[in-house]
Order: C-alpha cells, then sequence, then structure tokens
C-alpha cells in the first residue's frame, strides 16, 4: 500500500482561516445544494461519485458508501464494474451517466455531436446539470489529494455516510465486509 | 472581482439548478475575501481557460516564480492530481504560508471545476 504523507503540515493551519474557514464553509454549502438536488436517482449518483474517487485517487471518498445508494440496492458488485463500465451490465442511462462524468474529468473541450446525443438520448436536461454540478462537487477532494491529507475514514473497512435534510454529510457506522 | 461561471452557464443553472448557482456566486465572492492575490488567481483562470479548451497556454509577459510554480501546480492539478508530486507542491509552498496554500488548493480546486462545468453544459445542454 502506498503511504501518503500529508504535504501541508495540518498544525500549521489556523483554524477558521484555511481548515474551517470561510472558503472550505462555502463549498460545503455549494456542497450540499449539489446534494440536495434529486432528479437523479442514489444509485446512479454514488456510482458516479465512486467513478470521480476512483479518477482522482482520493482514499476518503473511496473509502464511504452513501447509506441512500445502499438502500437503493448498491452492492460491492456494482463497485467492481465501474472501472470497465462500458463492458458492464450497467442500464444505458448508467452508462450514459459515467460517460458524462467521464467526459467532464478527462477532456471537457472534446464533446462531440457522437457524446452529446448519447448523453441526451438517456438523460434529461435536469439530470444533466445535476450529474455536472456534482461531479464538480465530488471532485472537491483534489484539492486534499494534491496535498494529500485526504486520509480514509478507515483503513480497515467501508464506512457508511449519510446526507441530513440540508445535504450536509454526515459519517455513520462501519460497515460489515 | 472572481467569476466563476459564464453568462451561459449562469443561464442554465438559473433555470434548472438555481440552488448551485446562487452557492457558486458565494464562492466567488468568498474567494475574494481570502487574500489571495486576484492577479494569481486570474492568470490560473485564464490557463484553465485555455488549455480545457485543447489550446496551448502561453504568457505574454515573464512570469514570477511564485507564479511559474502556481501554473505548475495548476497543470498537474488539471492532467492528474493523483501524480501531483511532494516537490511541485513544495516549489510553490516556499512562497505561501500553510493558510494561503490551502485556501489556494481550494481556489485552483473551484476555477478549474468551474471551467470544467461551463465546457460540459456548452457540450451537452446549451
Amino acid at each position: 500500500m502506498t503511504v501518503h504523507v500529508p504535504r501541508i503540515p495540518t498544525h500549521d493551519l489556523t483554524p477558521g482561516v484555511s481548515a474551517g474557514g470561510k472558503l472550505e464553509s462555502a463549498i460545503a454549502e455549494f456542497a450540499a445544494a449539489a446534494v440536495r438536488a434529486d432528479h437523479v436517482d442514489p444509485l446512479t449518483t454514488e456510482l458516479v461519485r465512486l467513478r470521480c474517487a476512483q479518477y482522482h485517487d482520493c482514499r476518503l471518498c473511496g473509502s464511504f458508501r452513501v447509506q441512500a445508494a445502499l438502500d437503493a440496492g448498491f452492492d460491492e458488485t456494482m463497485q467492481r464494474k465501474i472501472g470497465n463500465y462500458e463492458n458492464s451490465d450497467f442500464s444505458e442511462t448508467t452508462k450514459a451517466a459515467l460517460r458524462l462524468a467521464d467526459s467532464m474529468m478527462v477532456n471537457p473541450g472534446q464533446i462531440d455531436s457522437a457524446l452529446r446525443d448519447r448523453v441526451r438520448e438517456h438523460l434529461s436536461d435536469a439530470q444533466i446539470v445535476e450529474i455536472c454540478v456534482d461531479v464538480m462537487k465530488w471532485s472537491q477532494q483534489k484539492s486534499l489529494v494534491a496535498t494529500r491529507i485526504e486520509a480514509p475514514a478507515s483503513e480497515e473497512h467501508l464506512t457508511q455516510l449519510i446526507f441530513n435534510d440540508g445535504g450536509h454529510p454526515v459519517v455513520g457506522v462501519p460497515l460489515p465486509d | 472581482m472572481m467569476q466563476l461561471v459564464n453568462v451561459e452557464t449562469r443561464s442554465t443553472l438559473q433555470a434548472l439548478h438555481p440552488e448551485a448557482l446562487q452557492e457558486l456566486d458565494n464562492l466567488a465572492d468568498t474567494i475574494d475575501t481570502t487574500g489571495l492575490d486576484p492577479a494569481l488567481l486570474a492568470l490560473c483562470q485564464a490557463f484553465f481557460s485555455s488549455s480545457l479548451r485543447g489550446e496551448t497556454w502561453s504568457s505574454d509577459r515573464d512570469l514570477s516564480d511564485l507564479e511559474s510554480d502556481c501554473l505548475a501546480v495548476c497543470e498537474q492539478f488539471m492532467v492528474s492530481v493523483s501524480s501531483m508530486t511532494d516537490e511541485q507542491v513544495a516549489a510553490l509552498g516556499r512562497h505561501l504560508s500553510a493558510d494561503d496554500l490551502y485556501n489556494l488548493m481550494y481556489a485552483i480546486y473551484l476555477i478549474e471545476m468551474s471551467e470544467r462545468l461551463n465546457l460540459m453544459l456548452k457540450g451537452t445542454v446549451q
């Protein structure tokens, strides 16, 4: 396992100025607004979130499973399919959502008419906008990955993540293997 | 004054995700209060705007060491953040306090992903 050392000494950060400061709080409010949107089902949202975690190598994001997705039937076999989703048995709607996420993370300036048509065949405008805003929200951890302060919630097990009615995250219990 | 999203994205979000637009506007205002150098942030924005469109970005003037180190981090952030090196972050950190480096990383995230959002919405729903 790769050991990552934080690139910003956390003891050098001033509470309320950087960590826990105004900018971090404003990002949390943006994230909550993204989570409150509900044009996309929880299962698809979770698959997109985990795709972002994989692409950005975010250990923190990858260590969580969102309870709403578990309630909707998410299981670890789905997680294992994300990396090769084009050849998976995911629905065409799910694949369209993952293609949209990939395009945003990899090459947003190169969207051609074929991709546009394939995405729009399965997703409404509201769903496309919600997924793009979600990808921006789930990419928040890029800052933490860049500085390697995105330690997983637990090294031993996956952890439940709950979003409250306001869209803010609440770390839950360890999940069984 | 920082603007994260362009006019077209603003219109799309107003119609389809107004809460996100409100929070993005709040984020832009908040970045302005962090004390980060607006000229440095504008440089980052110009770099991302050009590079994410597949254009080769170049400055029309000599860059300071801080600007060069910041753009090196921006480029790595854009291409593969997980491949960011200790040396790249340390080089940028030479010029900044830990608090400013922390906030700058978040500002880079917001500027970069907002530009990606602009391009995605243009390519799919606008």
